[in-house]
This record gives C-alpha cells, sequence and structure tokens, in this order.
C-alpha cells in the first residue's frame, strides 16, 4: 500500500477529518489534522506521492480559507511548494496571503522578500518588491528586521551608494524598536566619509551651505575641515536622535510593553480587557500622529489578535469615514468585519447606513434578504431584538422607495407597509418570549395623519384587546402607547381626544390589573389632563 | 401656675452667632468658652458635650452673670437642641443650668419645652411631671391632663414602669380609687418589663380596697405574659435606647428590624398604641434611618389611621431626615396627591407648602415644578367633559395665560407673589412652565404657529438653552409635523449649538435615524443629500452617537496644525500635556523610490528644546489640595 492510501484507511485519519468537518471553526482540529498529514507524509520532496501532496496543498489551502490571519500557515505552505520546486506557486501563495491582510504583515512580507531575495535576480524587480513592502510596513514598531534585509540587499547589489543613504537616513526618522542600531551605523558611515564631495549623498549642496556651514567645494585645507563638517553632522545627528528616542520610548512604555499578542489566535480565545484597552489608547494615539499609512497599519495589526471582537472594525471604519471620507473603504472593512467578528449586530447597522450613504442599495437589499434568509426568512424570530430592529427599519426605508411613487396610500407606508408589518405582528406576537415589544410599540404610535392613526389602532391595538393577550393588557406602557396614539392624531380636537381616552380606551382596562396599569396612566394623565385625575382614580379605585 | 409657664425658650431668637453683642472683657475672661463655641463641630458629640461642659463651669464661675451672658449661654444650648432635640441628657443639663441662672419656673418651662420637641422621650416626662408635683402640687388639673397626655405618648413603651409608679403615686395621693383602679386596668394589659409587679400591686390593692374587677385577671395576666416573654428577645438586645450623632450598632439596626417585623406581623394582632411606640422608640436612635420611617407609614396606612397622624408623620421625618434622602418626601407628595380627592382644599394647601418646602431643599429638582403645575391645574382650573366644551376651553386659555404671565414676569424679575407660581419658579425650573406653555398650546389650543413662536422665542433664553425637557419636546413637535427640515437642522445643532446631557442625545440621535428611515425614503434621501457635504440623516446620526462633537466636514486647517490641540500634547493622559518634539519635515512617509531621485534636506525639530520639560497640569495640588486649605 502506498502512503496515501495508509493514511486516508488511518482510524486517526478519519477522526480527524471527522472533527474539522464537525467543528470547522475550531482551530486546534485544523493543527491537528494538518500536523497529522504532514507528519506521516515527511520527508516531503518531488518524490512524495502526488496525491498525498495534492491532500496537504487542499488542507492548506482549505485551513487558510477558514482562518485568513494566520500568517505562519502562509508562511509554511508557500516555503512547502518552494522546497518543491514550485517558485511561482510560492509567490502566489505569499502574495494570496497579503491580499488578506490588505498588504500589511510584517511577518509575510519579511519572509516573502527573503524568498524573493534568493529566487529575484533582477535588481530592479526585487527593489519594488522591497519598495511595496516598505509602502506597507515600513513604519511597523518592530520593523526593523525588514529595514536591515533591505540595506543588506542595497549593499550587497547596487554599486553607488546613493539609495544606500536615503534609505539609512529615511530609517533614522522612524520610531522603531530598534532605532538605535540604524544610528550607529549612520555615525559609522559618517566617519567612513573620507572626502567632502562624499557628503552630498546626504543632502543638497545648499543645505549643507546653509544649514550647517559646510561647503564641499571648500578649497583650504580640507582634512580639518572634513574633520569639522563630521562634527556638525553628528550633532544634528544626535539631535535628531533625542527626538526619536523621546518617540520610541513613548509608544513603548505606553503601548507597545502592553501588547502581549502580536498574533492571530483563534475565535475561541479570549483577548484581555488590559489588551483591547491599550489597543484602543494606542490606535487614538495613532490617529493622531496623522500618517495614513501607520494609521492603516496599526489598525491592521490590533485586528490580529482582535479579529473577532467588533470594536477595533468599527473603529477602523469609523476613521475611514470621519477622517479620510472613505466611504467605500469603510464599506469594505465592515464587509471583511461581517465575516470576522463573532458578534455582528453593530457592524451590520453601520453597513445598512454606510451602503444608505454610497447609495449603494443593491447591496443593502442583498444584506438585507440576507440577514432575513440567515434565520429562515423569519428574522422575526432572533432572540437580539436589535438585529431585527435594524432590519425592520432598513427594510421599511426600502419598501417606502418602492412604493412611495405608485401608491398614495398611507397604509403602504412606513411600518405599516404589509410586508414589514407582518412580521411586526408576528413579532409582537410573542408577547413575553420575546424582547422589545415596547419599543415596537412606541414606534408604530409615531404615525399622525388620521388614516395611519386608525390603522394601528385597528390593527395593533384594537386586535390585541379582541385577543386578550394579557402580556399586553396588563401592561401599562401598552397603555400608554394607546393613549399617546390618540392623543398626538393631528386630525383630532383637544376635546375630543380627551373624551375618547376617558370614555372609550380607559373603560377597556380591566381593574384587576389595575395595580400594573395605574403608575403609567397616571403618569400620561397628570401630564397631559391633570384634571382627569379624579376619573382615573375613581375609575380603579380598589374596592374596599 | 403663673404667667411664666406661658414662656417657653422658643421664644429665644435662634441667633446665627450667640456670642455677639458681648463685653470684649467677658470674652477675653473666658477664651475656653468662646473657642469651645468658635470651634464647634456639629457632627461630633464630644465637641458638643464639651459646650456644654464649658457652659456650666462659666455658670459656676459667675453665679449671677448679667443679662446678656445668660442670653448668650441658653442661646448657645437652644442652638444645640433646636438641631438636636432628641439629646435627651442635654435637655437636662439645660434645665439644670436655666435653674441655677433664673431659678425654678424657668427651669420647669425648659421641661415643658422639652417634652414638646421630644415627646416620645420617657426620661424627660418623667423628669417633667416629678417636678410638677413636687413644685405645684396644688395644681392638679394640670398635672393630671400632663399625666394624660404622657399616657398617650409614652405610656406603652417597654420600659414605661417609672411613669405609671408615678401617675399612681400621684391619684393614690388624691385618694381616687376609681381612678387608680382604672390605671391599674389599663396597666396590665400592656406588656411592661415589669408587668408582674403591677399585677402583684393591682391584686394587693384590689383586697386592701376591697374592690372587685369586672373580668377574670388572671387570664390578662397570662396574656400579656406571653407577650412580654415573646418581645423579651427583641428588647434584650437593644444596646443603645438613645439619640446619638454618628452610625447605629449594626447589632442594634438588625435587631430593631427583626423587631418591628415581629410586631406588625398581623397574626399577632397587638395592640395599635403598642406598635407604635415601638416604632417612636426605634426612631430615637435611628432617626436619621429613611427605611424605619418609611416602614412606620406603611404600616400607618395600612392600619386605616387618620390621615392627620399620617400626615404629621410624614412632615416629622421630612424635617428630621438628612437633605439627600428624597423616597420618602416623594411619597409624601404621592400621598397628598392621592388624599388631594377627599378633601381638595386641605390637601392641595399642605400640597403647595410642601412643595415649596421642598424646592428650598432641591431648587435644582425641576420635577418638583412638574408635581405643581399638575396639582395646581387640577385644583384651580378644575373642569370635566360633562361641562360645556366652551367653558372646558376658557379654562384651558386662562391656564396658558397665566403660565406666560408668570414666565414673563420671571424673566422681567418682577415676581408677583400673590401668584403662588410665581413664588415657586427658580432659574432651574423656569423651562419646566414654558416646556406646559408649549405644549398647551400645541396640544389644547392647537395653535401650531403660536406654538412655533414660541419655541423660537424661547429658545434664545439662556436659561431655557440647554433644557432637556423643552428640547424633547421641541422633537416630539417637528416630528409630528414630519418636518424633515427642522429636524435635521436640530439633529445637527446638537451638541455644537444645543448642548443636551450625552445619553439624551444618544437617544434622540438613535431615536432619529429610525424615525427618518420609518417614515422617508430613497427619493427623499437622495434629494436631501445630493451635496456631498451635506447632511446626512441615516448615517451621521450613527456618527454622532457618544462623539456629540462629530462634524461630518474634516478641518483641514485644524488637522494641520493638530500638533497644538490639547489631544495631541496629552498623547492619551490627560491633564499631562507635553510639547512633544517633532521632526517638522519628516520624509517618513516618502518611498525609498522616490528619496533616491533627489538629494534630502536635513531634519528640521519642533519642541527640541523641550525635549526634558514635560508640563503637568497638576489638578490634584492645584484644585484640590488648595480648595481643601
Amino acid at each position: 500500500m502506498d502512503k496515501y492510501t495508509t493514511l486516508i484507511n488511518d482510524e486517526n485519519f478519519s477522526t480527524f477529518t471527522l472533527n474539522v468537518s464537525r467543528y470547522p471553526k475550531s482551530l486546534v482540529y485544523w493543527e491537528r489534522l494538518l500536523n497529522y498529514i504532514v507528519n506521516a507524509s515527511t520527508p516531503i520532496c518531488k518524490s512524495t506521492e502526488p496525491q498525498l501532496l495534492e491532500l496537504i496543498r487542499y488542507t492548506y489551502s482549505s485551513m487558510l480559507n477558514v482562518f485568513p490571519y494566520l500568517e505562519n500557515y502562509h508562511i509554511d505552505f508557500a516555503l512547502l511548494e518552494y522546497k518543491l520546486g514550485n517558485v511561482s506557486t510560492s509567490h502566489k501563495i505569499f502574495q494570496r496571503g497579503l491580499q488578506a491582510f490588505n498588504q500589511r504583515s510584517l511577518l509575510l512580507w519579511t519572509s516573502y522578500l527573503k524568498f524573493c531575495n534568493n529566487v529575484i535576480l533582477n535588481q530592479k524587480q526585487l527593489f519594488k518588491k522591497y519598495e511595496t513592502a516598505e509602502k506597507y510596513v515600513g513604519l511597523h514598531f518592530f520593523s526593523g528586521e525588514f529595514w536591515d534585509l533591505y540595506l543588506e540587499q542595497i549593499r550587497s547589489r547596487c554599486v553607488s551608494s546613493r539609495r544606500y543613504w536615503s534609505v539609512l537616513r529615511k530609517i533614522l526618522e522612524i520610531p522603531l524598536h530598534s532605532f538605535s542600531k540604524f544610528y550607529a551605523l549612520w555615525l559609522q558611515h559618517i566617519d567612513e566619509v573620507m572626502d567632502l564631495k562624499q557628503l552630498s549623498q546626504l543632502t543638497s549642496k545648499d543645505e549643507l551651505l546653509k544649514k550647517l556651514k559646510i561647503d564641499i567645494t571648500y578649497s583650504g585645507r580640507k582634512g580639518p575641515y572634513l574633520q569639522d563638517a563630521k562634527k556638525k553632522l553628528k550633532k544634528i545627528t544626535k539631535e535628531m536622535y533625542m527626538v526619536v528616542q523621546y518617540q520610541v520610548l513613548e509608544i513603548y512604555s505606553i503601548f507597545e510593553s502592553n501588547i502581549y499578542t502580536n498574533y492571530y489566535t483563534s475565535p475561541e480565545t479570549v483577548a484581555s480587557s488590559d489588551e483591547i484597552e491599550t489597543w484602543i489608547k494606542y490606535l487614538d494615539y495613532t490617529i493622531n500622529l496623522q500618517t495614513d499609512s501607520l494609521i492603516h497599519l496599526n489598525f491592521q495589526r490590533a485586528l490580529l489578535p482582535l479579529a473577532h471582537y467588533d470594536i477595533i472594525w468599527i473603529k477602523y471604519c469609523k476613521w475611514l469615514i470621519h477622517e479620510k471620507d472613505d466611504l467605500v473603504g469603510a464599506k469594505n472593512i465592515l464587509l471583511t468585519g461581517l465575516k470576522f467578528s463573532l458578534k455582528k449586530t453593530k457592524i451590520i447597522k453601520l453597513l445598512y447606513s454606510v451602503t444608505c450613504k454610497l447609495n449603494d442599495y443593491e447591496l443593502l437589499r442583498n444584506l438585507l434578504e440576507k440577514s432575513d434568509s440567515s434565520y429562515s426568512d423569519n428574522i422575526e424570530n432572533v432572540d437580539d431584538f436589535e438585529i431585527f430592529w435594524d432590519y425592520l427599519q432598513f427594510k421599511t426605508f426600502c419598501q417606502n422607495s418602492l412604493y412611495s411613487s405608485r401608491y398614495s396610500d398611507s397604509q403602504s407606508s412606513g411600518l405599516l407597509n404589509k410586508e414589514v408589518f407582518d412580521k411586526v405582528w408576528k413579532r409582537l406576537s410573542y408577547k413575553d418570549e420575546k424582547s422589545g415589544q415596547e419599543i415596537l410599540l412606541n414606534y408604530l404610535i409615531q404615525f399622525y395623519s388620521k388614516d395611519t392613526v386608525e390603522f394601528v389602532e385597528k390593527n395593533v391595538f384594537q386586535k390585541i384587546i379582541a385577543y386578550g393577550w394579557e402580556y399586553y393588557l396588563q401592561n401599562g406602557t401598552f397603555w400608554h402607547c394607546y393613549c399617546r396614539l390618540v392623543y398626538f392624531d393631528t386630525s383630532r380636537s383637544y376635546l375630543d381626544k380627551r373624551q375618547y381616552i376617558v370614555k372609550r380606551i380607559w373603560p377597556k382596562i380591566d381593574k384587576k390589573s389595575a395595580q400594573n396599569v395605574l403608575p403609567s396612566l397616571t403618569e400620561f394623565c397628570q401630564s397631559y389632563f391633570p384634571e382627569e385625575l379624579d376619573t382615573l382614580e375613581e375609575m380603579f379605585a380598589q374596592e374596599p | 401656675m403663673s404667667d411664666e409657664t406661658h414662656f417657653t425658650i422658643e421664644e429665644i431668637e435662634p441667633r446665627r452667632d450667640a456670642l455677639r453683642g458681648l463685653d470684649t472683657l467677658f470674652l477675653q475672661d473666658n477664651e475656653a468658652l468662646v473657642q469651645a463655641y468658635r470651634d464647634l463641630d456639629w457632627s461630633n458629640i464630644h465637641s458638643l458635650t464639651q459646650m456644654v461642659d464649658t457652659i456650666e463651669q462659666t455658670v459656676v464661675k459667675y453665679g449671677d452673670p448679667n443679662d446678656s451672658i445668660k442670653l448668650a449661654l441658653e442661646t448657645i444650648l437652644w442652638q444645640i437642641l433646636r438641631k438636636y432635640p432628641l439629646l435627651f441628657g442635654f435637655w437636662k443639663r439645660f434645665t439644670t443650668i436655666e435653674y441655677q441662672l433664673f431659678g425654678l419656673k424657668k427651669s420647669i418651662a425648659v421641661l415643658a419645652t422639652s417634652v414638646k420637641w421630644f415627646p416620645t422621650s420617657l426620661e424627660l416626662w418623667c423628669d417633667y411631671l416629678n417636678v410638677l408635683c413636687v413644685n405645684n402640687p396644688n395644681e392638679k388639673d394640670f398635672i393630671r391632663k400632663n399625666f394624660q397626655i404622657a399616657k398617650g405618648l409614652i405610656g406603652k413603651q417597654f420600659l414605661s414602669h417609672p411613669f405609671w409608679d408615678k401617675f399612681i403615686e400621684f391619684e393614690v395621693g388624691q385618694e381616687n380609687w376609681d381612678d387608680v383602679q382604672k390605671i391599674y386596668e389599663y396597666i396590665i394589659e400592656i406588656p411592661l418589663h415589669q408587668y408582674a409587679r403591677f399585677f402583684t400591686a393591682y391584686k394587693k390593692f384590689l383586697n386592701e380596697k376591697n374592690l372587685e374587677t369586672t373580668r377574670n385577671i388572671d387570664i390578662v395576666l397570662k396574656r400579656t405574659q406571653t407577650i412580654v416573654n415573646e418581645i423579651w428577645q427583641f428588647e434584650s438586645k437593644i444596646k443603645q435606647p438613645f439619640f446619638n450623632l454618628g452610625e447605629v450598632l449594626n447589632g442594634d439596626l438588625e435587631n430593631w428590624s427583626k423587631y418591628l417585623k415581629f410586631v406588625i406581623d398581623s397574626s399577632k394582632s397587638l395592640d395599635k398604641e403598642f406598635i407604635m411606640s415601638v416604632f417612636d422608640r426605634c426612631l430615637i436612635p435611628c432617626l436619621y434611618h429613611e427605611k424605619v420611617w418609611i416602614m412606620y407609614i406603611n404600616w400607618l396606612t395600612k392600619e386605616d389611621v387618620p390621615d392627620e397622624v399620617i400626615v404629621d408623620t410624614y412632615q416629622r421625618a421630612s424635617t428630621f431626615l438628612p437633605l439627600d434622602f428624597k423616597t420618602l418626601r416623594y411619597d409624601f407628595l404621592k400621598f397628598l396627591k392621592k388624599k388631594y380627592k377627599s378633601n381638595n382644599i386641605l390637601f392641595n394647601k399642605i400640597f403647595n407648602e410642601t412643595v415649596s418646602r421642598f424646592l428650598k431643599i432641591w431648587p435644582n429638582d425641576v420635577s418638583l415644578m412638574t408635581e405643581y403645575i399638575s396639582m395646581w391645574k387640577r385644583h384651580s382650573f378644575k373642569n370635566s367633559l360633562d361641562q360645556p366644551p366652551k367653558e372646558i376651553l376658557e379654562k384651558q386659555t386662562s391656564f396658558t395665560k397665566i403660565l406666560e404671565a408668570s414666565i414673563t414676569n420671571y424673566m422681567n424679575n418682577q415676581i408677583d407673589t400673590e401668584v403662588y407660581l410665581q413664588t415657586l419658579i427658580n432659574d432651574k425650573n423656569l423651562s419646566i412652565v414654558v416646556v406646559e406653555l408649549i405644549k398647551t398650546t400645541w396640544l389644547v389650543l392647537k395653535n401650531n404657529m403660536q406654538t412655533r413662536k414660541y419655541f423660537n422665542f424661547y429658545q434664545k433664553n439662556s436659561l431655557i438653552k440647554d433644557s432637556v425637557p423643552f428640547w424633547l419636546t421641541y422633537y416630539k413637535f417637528e416630528k409630528s409635523n414630519v418636518n424633515f427640515t427642522k429636524l435635521n437642522k436640530f439633529i445637527r445643532q446638537l451638541g455644537v449649538e444645543i448642548y443636551l446631557p450625552t445619553t439624551v442625545m444618544n437617544d434622540i440621535l438613535t431615536d432619529y435615524r429610525t424615525f427618518y428611515l420609518t417614515h422617508s425614503n430613497i427619493v427623499m434621501y437622495e434629494s436631501s443629500t445630493t451635496d456631498l457635504n451635506a447632511f446626512d440623516p441615516i448615517l451621521y446620526p450613527e456618527m454622532k452617537i457618544s462623539n456629540p462633537k462629530y462634524d461630518p466636514i474634516v478641518d483641514i486647517k485644524a488637522n494641520s496644525e493638530r500638533y497644538k490641540s490639547t489631544e495631541w500634547k496629552e498623547a492619551g493622559h490627560i491633564g499631562i500635556m507635553a510639547e512633544r518634539p517633532q521632526i517638522s519635515n519628516s520624509i517618513i512617509e516618502s518611498n525609498s523610490g522616490n528619496l533616491v531621485q533627489r538629494p534630502l534636506n536635513l531634519p528640521n525639530f519642533r519642541n527640541l528644546e523641550k525635549i526634558n520639560q514635560v508640563k503637568i497640569n497638576d489638578l490634584y495640588t492645584g484644585e484640590f489640595l488648595s480648595k481643601s486649605k
């Protein structure tokens, strides 16, 4: 039997695969399965059975599909292909991995660049890669390793030292964890300068003359003059060092030293509240610095350990909207967040609003449909009232727009539109089994024209009374709402409203529920017609 | 007794400074007294005791000081006892001091006052009655009258045997055998600590006088004995039956709570007056415990006692309870509203007085005005649906007229004290009156034009500008008109021009988005947001939640100078501002590919010189410490 057949007939293998299919969101089972397959196939090389290789590949990509933030597995996978000699596949895997992070993964980039150093011979092409990486992760607090790689490649591949000086000069300004090392390099290189003319690689002639009073065309005795110039350069370097050191210490002591998890965990791992707090503050701090690429990068960094919390996604989205006016970006962030975050309510809510603002009603309708269908078209059954409620509001908004042009009758507007109202009524009929009933009632009475008031009275309040649903009939809010519905009807006169409430609504209340109902009715009465307090009290006076 | 019985120390004006107008020489000679008075710590019983000690020493020292010194000394005592009338020891010492300063009559007057201010004090009553019997043996009717009063107030107290002894002794002295028997008959039903002694004495008395009883007193004895045995478990645990400053012992509190629950247990069917005496006694040490008062009142209400008793209890409670206790005081208002129907004039009067008094305690509590207006409308603009519509509407119109006149008067600082409402308005609750005016105009008189005029007019007033009820009413009004233009404007002004508490704003923002979505449609939405910077009624409220200063238009200038802002300087450490150093021509955002193209500039620095000076806005020493000095 070949290895592949042995493996797939193995009892352990079937247990592991079963577990994975049963709990696809559980990272542990995936890891166990993958390790098992890899161990069973060692040594993996070109001569490994193709079926087995396919199985490994399939497992890697499925796993990365479910957990796209597993940086290390992207790398393992890519390096595996490299080992097998499939360089272009490796490239693809690295690039797909980077895509999952919007190009902002320091770990992936350094691994990828190390790989590129070996496989890309064209200097221009390679530096293009480095420049892309620089753009996305160059400002990472721990990007020292990346910059080391970059400098090393420049030194080994470039004849001119111009690029080297420029890159090093840029690094000096970045608040990096390992910043001092680069200052040492810089000072060392300055020391090595033998000729005044070389200084023009650092900055322009004019700058040197203007700011440091160094004239590189100096024609006198050059030896001491150069020494003097170096002293001046060291002085300005020291000043720069002080500034950057201050920034690094600030970032490190307030934030970075309090962040322990710099990698993706899993949906089952709980992040410590301290760390969440630190990230929130760190992000606020970063936003204040106003370096966009760093802000994006730090958001992406925060998402690595906190991908399953809605808070970072929402913060990211709000920053994009508020500071960048980037609604499309915000929408994309929310769509990704929707996949990752365990709590979705707030993300959906914001997403609905953003799609409206983008006038992307197609997407809005899709989202609404998806929301409904994820509860098998009975979103009114959901326990979380907010999900139902947000759905309902935006659904109403869409429905309003469908009908507004064709019909003018009020019964198709607002929450009273048939399709929406059916759901509202169903929800109400769950009585105390579901939450949010009082909020629903409260919005149902916010219609002020004659026919809408009539509709609500007939189809909600009178219907509930006719059905004798105790939950509502014994609830003060229900009666309070009923009274307000009538009292705010703009088409009725004051006396008419008062008469109707006192003579028609109040008598419908069962005296037995007076205890529960009276407080809110008294509140209503006291605030709109205290003259009737006597009547109210008499009506519900307890029998001696 | 002569005219002087009518004198009470209540006539002494409780001056702020009791030592005012004293001879400087006297003040110099009595530094201890001055010192004790000036440093008097009203919340410390030792300080108060020391004050009284010093007064006594002064009295001893001078024997018969001049009138102004006498007045000063009794004023101090009176100040203390007015504040803490339950300090019975102080009453006793006051009596002695008055005796030394003025003689017998005035000291008796002090005792008479003491039982008025502390009517449930067994000790004070015994002292008072004792003094009366000894010094005015001929004033029999007067003495008997006082015995009767005391009987009602303290006669049922568990330890009231000294009082009963005195009473019996008094009646025996008069050889009033019928009355003596009546007293014994009364006593034997009371669960007294010394009930057995009274039974024996009664039996002896019956024998001696050869009198008969109408009932079998042994059965009564048994019953009384049972009750005494039952309550003994609580009585024996009372460690501190007297009033003191400071906390009541936890053990005592627990014991009282159990005791009270026991006595009010209806299955025990204990004598009502006895139960009241237990409450009265509990409220001596627990005077400041709202819960006990509430329990007392609830029990009284259930027992159907006359309204006056309940009103009196409420009033006593609200006199004594610390000012931050609101529950009982609000219960009182509720009670008065509920009772209003049974006696309109009386309860309306008490209600108004109470609201007025509470407003003095809590001028910031606007709900009192709401309560008042509702009662006022109910009482003074009474109308019913049976009346002709015209009459009803006339009442409403006159109601609004007075409201408007009152507001105008208040704003012009010309309060008409004839209108009770105007005496109650203050800066905080003016908005409530305005809201009532607007509500009536809008919903009762249905005058939308006038309503909008009022809104426009009053929102300019600084007292109304930040009022939550005012703006909530405005919001409701525009919602009922489905006027999105006005509503959008209002939502946008929130937090920028209209300052409401963030929680209220969050509620409005959440509600508005819902209202907009359910009452608008895509066409309306798109036409209102054609301009990119226009207000977005769907996304904007969402972004503004908990972020009241949110403005959708990014201020570019503010951004470029952000390093000058407080947020930047504080970097998350509120109160610690740092002029943080920066490279002002930073190149970190330029890519190396571009950097290679041309020579780089040398760095420029900002705040480099301030690198070691962190400016700390030290609120702790700056404000807190200097204030507490």
